[in-house]
């Protein structure tokens, strides 16, 4: 079983996020570099997602902004939090999607090195709710939240 | 038959010198030897009214009609001598024999599981629009064209009146990404609201019904005076087109599918939409539409995601993101190619920011309009007992919509951040 967060734990869901290849394609082609960002406590683990076309590739990324179109970045909890309601639910519900989440630039927030590389972010963001989407069916260990 | 001069109504001279022509009596002549074509004082009056110029009038009437055939007989000169080859057998061929080198393309997929691509064909052949083409016609960029073919009467023909150099990948992206109204929204899970935030959802909705078609006019009113050398450009246009055209249709759908209705449309927002459709330049236009409008209402669509209260709204609202995104994302790439390829790029920048002094009015304008922040925030809110808490977000969607235009402006190459009047937070 996969723990969040880790290079297998994101490519258990890219594997599960390309299963269903023809609702991958209706959603459209994309080519980008998405980084994540897991704050916990001190310390932080960096991830780059390569969407190349119709698949993906998760890779660890000592710095996900440098390496990547734009990053999400957020503590493990509310990562946490997101990922529990979309296995719940099997999907992310009306409080938990990517946008409602960093719309506020809390709990979650997306940083970019320009605008149009942010925007990004909102032209392909149906594939990036789907990929997140498809960790509902995979089975996740969580990492120890940090201590308050 | 041919009018004389005298039977040309008055006012219509008079409509014809309002439009700029020189004279009541260069008029006449003109509409004189329309007349002798075969026009009607109607057509004539309406193409002065659709601003027909001397020119393109001067234009028209040398352009030959388009077969000339002896009385009574269907078909031209030339038609006959291709039919009399034709029953002795013999075929022209010239098409099969044309020794011009442009034969023996063959454009790649770079990846096939994607499928051939603009990008793949533009890297194969002819995929470099020249900055200023030739001709002005509909023939396909690199194709062969007979020498005495007609003037479309184009009057966008320099690349960096329409270019941006994303736009390719943004044509496919879009059809890519094409949904529909009515078989992609999951209306099925809309609910019942309490009467205020439907009338909040509703307001939010009427008004996204009566802007989004802007943006379809807009480019449609452009697209037939860009040359044809852009097709990549026209295209895309096109594909906006539909996106709003979308909108307006999934935007009315909520309105009406609810319990509630169609709402209020205010004075200003119908002054603001007729200043982009009748902008006397398309990149003037394209500022206030593509970069400074679409800009704010992707934000809007941010928080229409954000507040949805329902399955429906929510993918509503994420499916118009991702349409509104790609035009900003032309508007702003648009601009910057313009400036940075303009002949008097000085000026051309002193001409922008001149724009954007006025339109940026706009944002402040948008903020303190009641029938938009108010449904906003009692969306926030929860209802009309929350709307003060509600205000606290409109507050922040006051900063980010600043923030977000002023970084597309920088990104441009036209910097706005020290020189904006737009005031970094709400005044409430």
């Amino acid at each position: 079983m996969p723990r969040f967060p880790s290079v297998q734990w994101f490519e258990a869901v890219a594997a599960a996020y390309t299963a269903d290849r023809e609702h991958v394609k209706r959603l459209g082609y994309l080519e980008t570099t998405v980084g994540v960002l897991v704050e916990a406590g001190p310390s932080s683990d960096g991830f780059v997602l390569d969407f190349a076309g119709y698949d993906v590739r998760a890779r660890a990324s000592a710095d996900p902004a440098v390496e990547s179109d734009f990053t999400i970045a957020g503590d493990l909890a509310s990562w946490r939090e997101m990922l529990a309601s979309i296995h719940a639910n099997g999907a992310a519900d009306l409080d938990h999607t990517l946008n409602r989440l960093t719309m506020a630039g809390t709990p979650l927030r997306l940083a970019a090195d320009d605008q149009l590389k942010l925007d990004l972010f909102f032209r392909l963001n149906q594939s990036f709710q789907a990929f997140f989407d498809a960790s509902a069916g995979v089975a996740t260990v969580y990492a120890s939240l940090a201590p308050a | 038959m041919a009018q004389s001069p005298a039977t040309i109504p008055p006012e219509l001279l008079k409509r014809a010198v309002a439009h700029g022509w020189p004279s009541e009596a260069a008029a006449a002549d003109t509409i004189n030897r329309a007349l002798d074509r075969g026009l009607t004082i109607g057509q004539v009056g309406l193409a002065l009214d659709n601003g027909l110029t001397p020119e393109g009038a001067a234009q028209l009437l040398e352009t030959g009609p388009l077969f000339t055939r002896p009385d009574g007989d269907i078909f031209t000169e030339e038609q006959h001598e291709y039919i009399d080859e034709l029953k002795k057998g013999r075929y022209n061929f010239e098409w099969l024999n044309d020794p011009r080198p442009n034969w023996g393309i063959h454009a790649a997929m770079r990846d096939p599981q994607r499928g051939l691509t603009l990008q793949d064909i533009n890297r194969t052949y002819a995929g470099d629009p020249e900055d200023a083409p030739a001709l002005r016609v509909m023939a396909p960029r690199g194709s062969i064209t007979d020498p005495d073919v007609p003037d479309m009467g184009y009057t966008y023909n320099q690349k960096y009146q329409v270019w941006s150099d994303n736009v390719v990948a943004l044509y496919e992206e879009a059809t890519a990404r094409q949904w529909s109204a009515t078989r992609d929204i999951p209306w099925d899970e809309l609910k019942p609201l309490p009467d205020d935030l439907e009338r909040a959802q509703c307001q939010i909705a009427t008004f996204l019904t009566e802007v989004e078609m802007i943006a379809s006019d807009f480019p449609a009113k452009w697209l037939w005076q860009m040359n044809q050398h852009f097709h990549e450009v026209k295209m895309f246009l096109c594909t906006q087109a539909m996106d709003e055209a979308r909108h307006l249709e999934v935007f009315r759908k909520r309105a009406l599918a609810n319990g509630g209705g169609l709402m209020r449309c205010l004075t200003g927002t119908e002054e603001f939409l007729k200043t982009i459709l009748h902008a006397p330049t398309y990149v003037q236009g394209s500022f206030l539409m593509h970069v400074l409008g679409e800009g704010l209402i992707l934000d809007i669509f941010r928080s229409g995601e954000f507040l949805a209260k329902n399955k429906t709204e929510k993918e509503i609202y994420r499916l118009c993101i991702q349409d509104e995104a790609r035009h900003v994302s032309y508007g702003t790439m648009h601009l910057k190619y313009f400036l940075e390829h303009h002949p008097q790029r000085e000026q051309a920048i002193a001409e922008m920011h001149a724009l954007a002094e006025v339109a940026e009015m706009g944002i402040p304008g948008f903020l303190t309009n009641p029938f938009i922040i108010e449904p906003v925030a009692v969306l926030m809110g929860d209802g009309v007992k929350g709307i003060d808490k509600g205000m606290e977000a409109i507050r922040m969607v006051w900063v980010r919509m600043r923030e977000e235009y002023l970084n597309r402006c920088a990104i441009a190459g036209f910097d706005r951040r020290e020189i904006t009047k737009v005031p970094a937070q709400a005044p409430f």
